[in-house]
């Protein structure tokens, strides 16, 4: 739309910067603690970067742009419970004491090792599928925000910054993810809240903002004490759930935790992460509330990306380019690497017989594979694709509840056993999939019923099979 | 009003916390990042 050729060359510097730092770590020992854990030498701040460049892109574009509709208000209300919900996984500390004590690489392998293989394949087929159709749903957003950037086809600019996310993810692993996400936060950091002053002072300022979002408060106030409502409290209270659910169980955030140096540098990182989200989805509320101002006849993530070219001034375009292809490369890397990890070390070396057990080298060469596949998979199904939310919402909602039940029953129930574990995941995905699908019921009421029925069917199904599956620990 | 105070404050408090969480990892991750480097032993050293 606005792209000058200095933007580009901005763009290019960018993308050689990242690749040359991702490729540059990658000329090390090639084991699968180096890979997959960057040696276990993330310091506290590093990691913290790392956190929040992986998780702002999902946060702020995927939820916001891949609804359809723009819905300021939700976000503002959802950045609380987020917070809420993070904090206290982090002051909990399930997600990054407990692995680290029982000196576990993977969300996967704590699973496994309570449940056994079949619990934990089952959980990598289950967590695979959330990410790739997250990735999928990140790449659709992403190539319509560029489509307006660029005022072309994004078909080149996508393609180019998957393969340079999948070339330094599948050299460096974990160390090349940890690195760029570095890079990548010194720009979003700055570009992202900066756009979202640009884009308040292009709607009329505060007070204009404040005006749009009393009016949509208005109109959702009669509905709010219903069950329906997307603004009320019990979908603020079952966001929060969910949002509790996702940390406790999501790869991503323990192979970030298992790969700090200390405990306490763990411990802290995720503290950070977690308060730096409250800000990722406040900044994308703001925008999005101007986006009614400013561009107010498109929609969705275009209507985003409208309204920062609309509102940032002509020179730094460039630089929120770079900032949008940090949000994208360090997502896409993330998940890139835990799809590769969960395919390779959840679910290929389980389906292998006892005695033919790869080794070190071995499991690289699958991960590498699983990286390539995910890259692959979620940009056939994601490019062009606008349908992806509603498989995407199903697919989190019951990873979400059955791996927290899993991960909690795990932790604190002696009497949990592997019939409870799978029965947890499949439970809470049937009820989401009958309620929403068959019966039409809105997310609020299928979410929440997932996430009771996951908890129910773990406690249930360990009862019944105690004595038939394995003793009791 | 206490709609517009909730406003208020939650934009506030965003901007605010994330530019202390910002300079506080950009300023103490960069002897972070030098420190990983080093301990890899890549061929250029950051002496």
């Amino acid at each position: 739309m606005r792209i000058l050729p200095a933007d580009y060359i901005i763009m290019a510097v960018y993308l050689v910067i990242v690749i040359s730092l991702g490729v540059y770590v990658s000329n090390q020992g090639e084991s699968a603690v180096h890979m997959l854990l960057a040696d276990r030498q993330i310091g506290l701040y590093s990691l913290a970067a790392s956190f929040i460049a992986t998780e702002w892109g999902t946060i702020s574009l995927v939820f916001q742009a891949g609804a359809g509709g723009l819905n300021p208000l939700r976000q503002l209300y959802a950045a609380w419970a987020l917070l809420a919900a993070f904090l206290i996984a982090g002051f909990w500390g399930i997600p990054t004491i407990t692995p680290r004590r029982k000196k576990l690489m993977t969300a996967g392998e704590i699973i496994g090792e309570r449940f056994g293989k079949t619990a934990r394949i089952i959980f990598g087929v289950f967590m695979s599928g959330v990410y790739i159709l997250l990735l999928g749903a990140l790449l659709s957003a992403f190539s319509r925000m560029f489509a307006v950037f660029l005022g072309t086809s994004p078909a080149f600019m996508m393609l180019l910054m998957v393969l340079v996310a999948v070339v330094y993810t599948v050299s460096g692993g974990m160390w090349s993810v940890v690195l760029t996400s570095y890079i990548h936060v010194f720009v979003i950091g700055v570009m992202i809240p900066v756009s979202a002053l640009f884009s308040m002072k292009a709607a009329g300022g505060f007070d204009a903002l404040f005006t749009e979002l009393a009016e949509i408060e208005a109109k959702a106030a009669p509905a709010a004490a219903t069950l329906a409502s997307d603004t009320g409290p019990a979908a603020i209270f079952i966001k929060f759930l969910l949002f509790l659910c996702a940390a406790l169980c999501f790869p991503t955030i323990y192979a970030r935790a298992c790969s700090a140096r200390s405990v306490g540098a763990s411990y802290k990182g995720f503290l950070l992460g977690a308060i730096s989200m409250l800000g990722c989805a406040v900044f994308s509320s703001v925008i999005a509330a101007s986006a009614a101002a400013v561009s107010p006849k498109a929609a969705g993530a275009a209507a985003f990306a409208k309204t920062i070219v609309a509102s940032t001034p002509k020179g730094l375009t460039g630089l929120m380019c770079a900032a949008s292809m940090g949000i994208f490369m360090s997502g896409c890397s993330a998940y890139y690497l835990a799809v590769g990890r969960m395919l390779s070390k959840d679910v290929a070396e389980q389906l292998l017989p006892e005695n033919k057990k790869p080794g070190d080298a071995d499991s690289i060469k699958f991960l590498r594979v699983g990286v390539i596949l995910s890259a692959l998979i979620s940009f056939i199904i994601g490019y062009r694709s606008d349908n992806l939310t509603a498989v995407l919402t199903f697919f989190l909602t019951a990873a979400a509840s059955g791996g927290a039940a899993c991960t909690l029953a795990g932790v604190y129930w002696k009497k949990a056993t592997k019939a409870g574990a799978a029965g947890s995941f499949l439970a809470g995905g049937t009820f989401y999939a009958a309620a929403r699908f068959y019966f039409h019921r809105g997310y609020n009421v299928a979410a929440f019923g997932a996430v009771i029925f996951s908890f129910a069917a773990m406690a249930a199904l360990s009862l019944i099979f105690a004595n038939k599956t394995e003793r009791a620990v | 009003m206490g709609f517009k105070m909730f406003c208020e404050f939650t934009i506030g408090f965003a901007f605010g916390s994330f530019l202390c969480i910002y300079l506080n990892v950009i300023m103490k991750g960069a002897p972070e990042i030098i420190r990983m480097l080093k301990s890899l032993r890549l061929p250029v050293s950051f002496r």
